[in-house]
């Protein structure tokens, strides 16, 4: 990957609390522009990655950059380029959310009012906070802080948007229009979040890292970690006799394994593959052209994230980039 | 999101990065709600109260009570009042400091605000700054202007304001040795607890240990802060000043000067 194209790019990042090392060296490298799922279990040392990204806390080794600014000596810099939403965050209750917003654009911006003020009506609206924008933060719901949270965290329009669990406390209605004000950010910034929700990673993310007891134990793009570690597997289903093309496909050099699994009146393969542009051309047709074989579905295999996730969780796979 | 900003970015350097937002935000929560007007009315109460029950209640009380402010009378009330300032405002700047520092770090306020681009030093230095004038305004300017104004109306006569300037000047230099012990102890510790604790332990310990070092080190006597409490009496009335006097406003100035470098220091190497 090209080091220009990188807006978060660590090199032996660590940190350890006394005896506990909560995060082990950590390369990690996010291109720009893009949503970046930062995914583990608790305690996986995801929130401490965060911190040390922000300045908020020191490594005990190794450093990073980030929006091309050194993340320990140039933290000032860095922290002019992003937004940041913690995973609870807190703000000053005695403020309202214009107030909070407009103290934090003021870290970055001076100029006429009535622009500065435009500013936070439109993250207002963006968030959804627009008819509440006059009330004290004390009074805010959970999933109305998050939103003020996500407001407060674009409000600078930052190159680089991070945030901690931003859907967490949100019901399902919430998380939807949070994944939604992610989509309409990423054309401007790259968004890197953490997350437990692992179907809103799949939904928005191009690619994801994943971190278990503090050490990166996978980082990809999305669509190549669901394609599966074990190669290319084509999952077809068909109804009629599959015998006599069970036979011929077998004898194919690029076809590897063949999974079957019958039922009464429908025949279900997993076909791995060994050249996927093979495949892809013949398997189809050939399947097809097959008489008394009719073929009800056919598509790569898919797998969930969830399941590359507990595997790599619980498994112990490595699945670096 | 627009793109046809004219919005200037912020241009700031080094350790006065977010100072000014900051700023107006701690400014605010004096001069943006009624803190102000509370505060004043409860240091109006407990600075000004009793000398005005003792020139204008006292004689619609009894009014064969001598009533003539003789000279000698003004620097008796005057003492009396600079003593009761003292006493009353050092507990004040304790409590109204407490959690300055503290409630941002246990409420995690400041790991948010300093997510942006603002110093360590800034955020200190803008507790400092805004609370501190805030305090000297309230509590310390409001309440000598109100008892000078008092004596004037009593004794129909001008009396000489340079004494009662001289000792606002002595009694801030005192609380803002308060003041900064608090917001360094805020960065020391997670619980008020410890940050009005220590103050008001060095308070009683700075009246008591004369008494007990006067003899084995007296040197330490003549540079507690504590004398100063003495000095801003003096001044306020007029008295002579011990040939010493100097050391105490030079060892509070020097101590309040650690405390801001301590606090700062600290700060700065806090882990959120």
């Amino acid at each position: 990957m090209n080091t220009s194209n990188l807006v978060i790019d660590t090199y032996g990042l660590s940190k350890k609390y006394g005896a506990i090392r909560a995060l082990k060296p950590l390369d990690l490298k996010v291109a720009r522009n893009s949503i970046f799922g930062f995914l583990g279990p608790n305690g996986a040392g995801k929130t401490t990655t965060i911190k040390l990204l922000l300045g908020l806390t020191r490594p005990t080794t190794g450093g990073g950059t980030m929006c091309g600014f050194d993340i320990v000596h140039d933290s000032l810099d860095v922290r002019r380029k992003i937004g940041y939403l913690a995973q609870n965050p807190h703000f000053y209750e005695h403020m309202t959310a214009r107030e909070t917003l407009r103290f934090r654009l003021r870290f970055f911006y001076r100029g006429p009012k009535a622009e500065i003020e435009q500013r936070i009506q439109e993250t207002l609206i963006l968030v959804g906070l627009d008819d509440k924008a006059d009330r004290p933060i004390r009074s805010f719901s959970g999933g109305e802080l998050q939103r003020l949270g996500i407001g407060l965290a674009q409000v600078n329009y930052p190159e680089l948007l991070i945030l901690d669990e931003p859907a967490a406390s949100l019901d399902p209605q919430g998380r939807r229009d949070v994944l939604e004000v992610m989509n309409r950010l990423r054309k401007h910034a790259t968004i890197f979040y953490c997350t437990h929700i692992l179907d809103d990673v799949q939904q928005v993310s191009d690619s994801v890292a994943i971190l278990n007891h503090g050490e990166l134990v996978a980082q990809a793009p999305l669509q190549e970690l669901l394609t599966g570690s074990e190669g290319p597997i084509y999952h077809i289903v068909m109804e009629g006799d599959a015998r006599a093309a069970q036979t011929r496909l077998e004898s194919l050099p690029w076809v590897a394994e063949i999974k079957v699994m019958l039922s009464e009146t429908q025949t279900a393969w997993q076909v791995l593959v060994t050249d996927e542009a093979a495949a892809k051309s013949e398997l189809l047709p050939m399947l097809v052209c097959e008489d008394h074989l009719c073929v009800l579905e056919f598509g790569r295999k898919k797998y969930e994230l969830e399941d590359i996730f507990l595997s790599i969780v619980e498994g112990g796979k490595d699945v670096k980039q | 999101m627009s793109s046809s900003s004219t919005l200037q970015p912020v241009v700031e350097h080094g350790w006065r990065n977010g100072l000014a937002n900051l700023l107006r935000k701690e400014n605010s929560l004096w001069w943006g709600t009624r803190k102000w007007l509370v505060q004043s009315l409860i240091w109006l109460f407990f600075s000004n109260g009793i000398l005005a029950f003792l020139l204008w209640i006292i004689p619609l009380i009894d009014p064969s009570a001598n009533n003539d402010l003789s000279a000698s009378n003004i620097h008796e009330l005057v003492k009396v009042f600079l003593q009761l300032e003292l006493f009353f405002t050092t507990f004040g700047v304790i409590v109204l400091a407490q959690g300055l520092i503290v409630n941002d770090k246990k409420f995690g306020t400041a790991a948010w605000v300093l997510s942006n681009p603002v110093s360590r030093s800034s955020f200190i230095t803008s507790k400092l700054i805004s609370h501190g004038w805030a305090i000297f305004l309230i509590l310390v300017l409001m309440q000598n202007l109100v008892m000078y104004v008092q004596l004037v109306l009593k004794s129909h006569s001008f009396y000489n304001p340079v004494p009662i300037v001289l000792a606002i000047g002595v009694m801030s230099l005192y609380l803002l040795f308060y003041l900064t012990l608090a917001l360094m102890l805020g960065t020391l510790f997670d619980s008020t607890g410890s940050v009005i604790g220590i103050p008001i332990a060095l308070l009683i310990g700075m009246s008591i240990l004369p008494q007990i070092l006067g003899n084995l080190l007296p040197w330490l006597v003549l540079i507690l802060p504590s004398r100063l409490t003495d000095l801003t009496m003096a001044v306020g009335v007029g008295q002579s000043l011990p040939s010493s006097w100097h050391y105490p406003l030079v060892s509070t100035g020097i101590l309040i000067v650690l405390f801001i470098t301590l606090a700062i220091g600290r700060f700065s190497r806090e882990e959120f």
